[in-house]
């Protein structure tokens, strides 16, 4: 019964389609008795009403029923041809784009009965006895240039099937081996969330041919009592380089997963990272107005100037009486640690306001505010001014630490509407945001503001899953979006009341939406779900709605092997680092925080696990410097019981109420040892020419050891040493630099130092440590021969071409052991070579002039 | 006329100071211990979320406090150290395990705001009528079958919040709460709409949506004050053209009853902007006719 009255109803708003596009002539005639309908007629409507969708000119001629070839990549809830007439096939070579299956019915995926579904297909005449399989196809156009080695076929099956490409298998799923005719029931039966979960299988590119490629699909039921079936396929490149995160560079998103674990007395983070606790639960607050409330939530970092090394915090308190404070704090450089400034409470307690109540999470604008949720709907006006009290959004200037002013006053986002606020995400375009509730609704909003960069306007949708959930997972892939009124005090104070009885899907603990730079798609995730969708959104619908990650259990790779782990209940807060890594925050489960790579995909996962709260913790609220070196997030509630650990800053920290963490890199937070670095004057130079090296390492060397090869010295211990080199070749200079934490690997830069021969008349005989600077000179030089005090000292200078421009005989070096020469009068800007005779010895000296 | 507003805000501030912790006025303390270690005596306590099943010790010895916050623990009973603290104005016990309470709640008569919300509580003792201060009473999300007649002495009631529970009837008394503004039965097992709930002068809003109404009263059209109306998820067939002098409605939801036509004089409804009838056996016609005579009103279908 309730198939035939589901039939009809998709009769009739086909045909009312039909004679629209068609525009004069009906394409059939009208039934007279709908409901003489039966199966077979359903399906010639469905075709002629296809055909008219297809074609903006109809043809009335069989042929016209094919759908013409689709564009490669193909989308879930694509058109496909099918027979649902309980015809075998096993004697027709049906698979082929030669074969005509013009007569078959053709609609969208998904296809099926007994769940919800695109297309109702026929089981024939007996529910008791069904038929077994039901025949899929679809031409896609293919310019192989254009497709990757790999394709990925995506395939939703209730319950097996077989899938040919140009009448080659290319892959079967849960079906039995060997033959399969008309009457081979699936290998197993396919039951609740799998029934609407993709299976993807890889198929090299070279199943294709260039052009028209016929894809065709058996799909058997487990037997003819199966109350349902499902089809519907995707088709488009295996791999997307462009989202692989690179982590050859260093990053925050590039760590070890640590391993699974139940709850400690301690955070647990990676290997690579480290912490550093702040501005915990009974601080004072610096202006004196108290001590720092509990139940941190939300944390939102938010820079001064667009610093990632000065900014504020705006932190909310998820409490009754709720909060909000701000914190100003900066990196301490010489430490690498981040220092508190300033402390404070957000006034949300005077007449304008009244209260506040339950700061959940919240969000950040591109103008720098940040804005907390209201996860409470306690009905009350206590000010009279029209609005419910409690249930908004607020948006807080963390400069003043005031709830902003849009011209009326301090005021909520009333034109957001009330509801159990959890959050909000504001897109680029500084207009569209999108947020959920918890409690209530349950549903997913947009607001879409009638000016760039305020919130006080604007016009809110919800969404709408075209096909809605089953067993948490989408039916398909499309929704829409409903608008919500939002003019008068009634419709915001009852807006998530209007958008529930307008149909908005309900997902159950909408805890956090989030975009993702990288595709730009809506992330969000459902508690009561478990899992985090996402969807492109279209402006009036959506697209593309899927789980991106959650409902089943994950291979983490951690130090010590792979290991399983179940992803858990409890998927809150969402947040993207820039290189898309969706870093997600667990109230529940093991109170995980979780990171999942862009290219992440249910049946190619990618997950990592980044840390463990401490006992009794869940982890808020996390957010990054814009240079996405540090992330803050709260700790909430933890256990009282909790023990010390060290942080960052070499104190023993006991993390036993809530407070704030910020972690990164090791490197980037706290006390290191050096990393060795250095740089020499000149990297070539002339035998016994003095070479002064500078340290360049970081974190505050305190002590240094160099080792100059073929150097005097040898080594040394000094900050900046000089150095001469006797003799022509390329040598090595290496260093290890200290400081209080510990000594730098040895750096050695190979071939460092490139000394040449003085090239000149005929070398040097004898004379050692000669010095002649400036080189290059303007014209002045001063030489200094420091073995040959009291000596006569003949200088002669020759030009490049070897002819002899100056001489002075019998200088003396005096006590300085030095002789002034003045070059200026000779010509032009060249190379010179300056010989020195002392007694029976003599040197060549190249020198520039500039 | 602003200044009179500005007045009325004034005053209203003084009062909204009460109804609420002010933690920017005075301390909110996070345990009996540090209220108690307090230099001057604590007024506000908040205990959210702390696991606990039994009140902590020493409670009842905060003698000054205005406000108190138990929400999400483990209370199955409201223990006796509460009800000596007399100078409690808000008290909320919301998320907790209370399967009644007791009759002392009738020693708190200077509670303004009292939240019970998500408990399991069956009885409601007369002794509720004691609070004659109380101007917000939620006790949504229980397992309420009745109010004692005496909740019609609560005559300061503002909001009274009882949907999520088992009624299917209220006392007539209910009609004394002549400063009620915001009424909520939604999702509860009411088959009539007592004419005695037509007697609220400052009513604002009133939800009754999923219950199982299937007629309204002529005199509907006395709640002069009403902007907002949810009657979705009912029974019901028609609106009395009484309906139509609730001329300050701005909000209607009617979705999912059994309605084809809307009173002939629905035109009067002049501040109506959402009409909701979605689910509704409306023909073709009268939505035409419905368009026409509410132009300014955005009709969901």
């Amino acid at each position: 019964m309730k198939k035939s009255l589901l039939s009809l109803s998709l009769l009739f708003s086909m045909w009312s389609f039909a004679v629209v596009v068609s525009g004069n002539v009906p394409l059939f005639k009208p039934m007279s008795a709908p409901t003489e309908a039966k199966a077979p007629e359903t399906n010639k409507v469905k075709k002629a009403a296809n055909k008219a969708v297809l074609h903006t000119t109809a043809k009335v001629n069989a042929a016209a029923f094919t759908l013409d070839p689709a564009t490669y990549p193909l989308g879930k809830d694509s058109q496909w041809s099918y027979l649902d007439n309980g015809t075998s096939l096993d004697a027709v070579a049906w698979k082929v784009a030669s074969y005509d299956n013009t007569a078959w019915a053709s609609g969208a995926a998904p296809l099926g009965y007994g769940d919800a579904q695109n297309t109702l297909i026929s089981f024939g005449p007996d529910s008791g006895n069904k038929y077994i399989t039901s025949y899929f196809t679809r031409d896609i156009n293919i310019d192989l240039a254009n497709v990757a080695e790999f394709v990925d076929f995506g395939l939703k099956r209730d319950d097996g099937a077989v899938v040919y490409v140009n009448g080659v298998e290319v892959f079967r799923d849960n079906m039995p081996t060997g033959a399969v005719t008309y009457l081979t029931n699936a290998a197993s039966t396919i039951n609740d969330a799998d029934e609407n979960r993709y299976y993807v299988h890889q198929v090299p590119k070279t199943a294709f041919t260039q052009g028209v490629n016929r894809i065709a699909v058996e799909i058997h039921n487990r037997d003819g009592q199966s109350s349902d079936l499902k089809f519907d396929m995707y088709i488009q490149d295996a791999f997307d380089s462009s989202l692989v995160v690179n982590c050859d560079e260093e990053h925050l998103g590039c760590f070890t997963s640590i391993n699974p674990t139940a709850q400690t007395p301690n955070l647990i983070i990676p290997q690579e990272h480290r912490f550093q606790l702040m501005f915990k639960e009974g601080d004072a607050y610096t202006d004196g107005s108290g001590t720092v409330p509990g139940l941190h939530d939300f944390c939102a970092y938010l820079p001064v100037d667009g610093s990632s090394k000065e900014g504020r915090l705006a932190v909310n308190h998820e409490n009754n009486p709720g909060g909000v404070s701000i914190v100003n704090l900066h990196l301490d450089t010489a430490q690498s640690l981040w220092s508190l400034d300033t402390s404070e409470k957000v006034d949300l307690y005077n007449t304008a306001l009244v209260t506040t109540n339950r700061n959940c999470s919240g969000g950040i604008t591109h103008w720098g505010t940040s804005i907390t949720a209201e996860e409470a709907t306690a009905a009350g006006d206590v000010n009279g001014d029209g609005y419910q009290d409690v249930g908004w959004l607020v948006e807080i200037d963390p400069v003043t630490a005031a709830v902003k002013d849009y011209g009326n006053g301090q005021e909520k986002l009333w034109a957001m509407g009330r509801m159990n606020h959890e959050n909000v995400v504001v897109a680029a375009d500084n207009k569209t945001c999108y947020y959920g509730e918890d409690g209530g609704t349950h549903c997913v909003y947009k607001f879409v503001a009638d000016t760039a960069g305020d919130l006080t306007s604007g016009t809110v949708y919800v969404l709408k899953l075209n096909l809605g959930l089953s067993n948490d997972e989408p039916n398909s892939s499309t929704a829409e979006w409903i608008q919500v009124p939002n003019t008068t005090q009634a419709d915001r104070n009852n807006l998530n009341t209007v958008a529930g009885t307008l149909g908005g899907t309900n997902f159950n603990g909408v805890e956090d939406c989030d975009i993702s730079p990288i595709d730009g798609k809506i992330y969000f995730a459902a508690k009561g779900r478990n899992r985090v969708y996402r969807f492109k959104d279209n402006g009036t619908t959506a697209s593309e709605f899927e789980t991106f990650v959650g409902g089943m259990s994950y291979p983490i790779e951690t130090a010590t092997g792979t290991v399983s782990e179940p992803w858990g209940d409890g998927n809150d807060n969402l947040t993207f680092d820039d290189k898309g890594n969706l870093w997600m925050l667990q109230d529940g489960g093991l109170n995980y925080i979780w990171v999942v790579r862009p290219d992440h995909v249910q049946s190619a996962p990618k997950v990592l696990l980044h840390s463990s709260m401490p006992a009794g913790a869940e982890p808020t609220g996390l957010t990054f410097t814009p240079d996405f070196k540090y992330g803050f997030f709260s700790v909430q509630h933890p256990n009282g019981s909790n023990t010390p650990q060290t942080d960052a800053t070499g104190a023993e920290v006991s993390i036993n109420s809530s407070s704030i963490v910020v972690f990164s890199l090791a490197k980037d937070l706290g006390a290191n040892a050096p990393m060795a670095d250095f740089l020499a004057d000149d990297l070539t130079v002339n035998t016994n020419q003095v070479v002064t090296f500078t340290d360049l390492s970081t974190n505050t060397p305190t002590s240094w050891l160099w080792t100059f090869e073929g150097g005097t010295p040898a080594t040394s211990t000094a900050a900046a040493p000089t150095v001469t080199y006797a003799t022509a070749g390329t040598y090595n200079v290496t260093l290890v630099a200290s400081n209080t934490t510990g000594s730098s690997e040895a750096v050695t830069k190979s071939d460092y130092i490139v000394v040449e021969q003085t090239a000149g008349v005929d070398g040097v005989t004898g004379l050692n440590n000669v010095t002649l600077y400036p080189n290059p000179t303007k014209g002045n030089i001063t030489v200094e021969l420091n073995e040959e005090a009291g000596q006569k000292v003949v200088v002669e200078v020759y030009d490049f071409l070897g002819r002899k421009v100056y001489n002075t005989e019998n200088q003396t070096t005096g006590a300085g052991q030095k002789i002034e020469l003045n070059l200026a009068n000779l010509m032009g800007d060249q190379v010179f070579f300056i010989k020195l005779n002392v007694g029976d010895k003599s040197g060549s000296y190249k020198l520039v002039k500039n | 006329m602003k200044t009179k507003i500005s007045i009325a805000l004034c005053l209203l501030a003084a009062m909204a100071q009460a109804q609420n912790a002010n933690p920017i006025k005075e301390p909110v303390y996070g345990s009996v211990a540090t209220a108690l270690a307090a230099p001057k005596p604590a007024t506000q306590l908040n205990l959210r979320d702390q696991g606990v099943f039994h009140l902590p010790e020493q409670l009842g010895t905060l003698q000054q406090l205005h406000f108190l916050n138990l929400m999400g623990n483990n209370l199955e009973v409201l223990e006796d150290d509460v009800f000596k603290l007399k100078q409690l104005e808000v008290l909320t016990v919301k998320l907790n395990a209370l399967r009644y309470l007791p009759k002392s709640i009738g020693n708190l008569n200077k509670l303004i705001n009292f939240d019970a919300t998500d408990n399991s509580i069956a009885y409601i003792p007369s002794e509720i009528g004691k609070l004659t201060k109380l101007r917000f009473l939620h006790l949504s999300y229980n397992a309420i079958t009745a109010l004692p007649t005496t909740i019609g002495n609560c005559k300061a009631l503002e909001v009274l919040a009882v949907d999520n529970n088992q009624l299917s009837f209220l006392p007539q008394e209910i009609s004394k709460l002549k400063k009620l503004k915001n009424f909520n039965l939604s999702y509860n097992q009411f088959n009539e709409f007592d004419a005695q709930w037509t007697k609220f002068p400052a009513l604002e809003e009133l939800n009754i949506e999923f219950n199982h109404i299937k007629e309204l009263p002529q005199s509907i059209g006395d709640l002069k004050s009403l902007k907002s109306v949810f009657f979705n998820n009912n029974r019901l067939a028609a609106l009395p053209d009484g309906f139509t002098n609730l001329a300050n409605l701005q909000l209607l939801s009617l979705a999912n009853n059994n309605i084809k036509e809307m009173p002939r004089n629905i035109g009067k409804l002049a501040e109506l902007r959402t009409l909701i009838l979605t689910g509704n056996p409306v023909t073709p016609a009268e939505k035409q006719r419905l368009k026409q005579e509410l132009p300014n009103c955005k009709i969901y279908f």
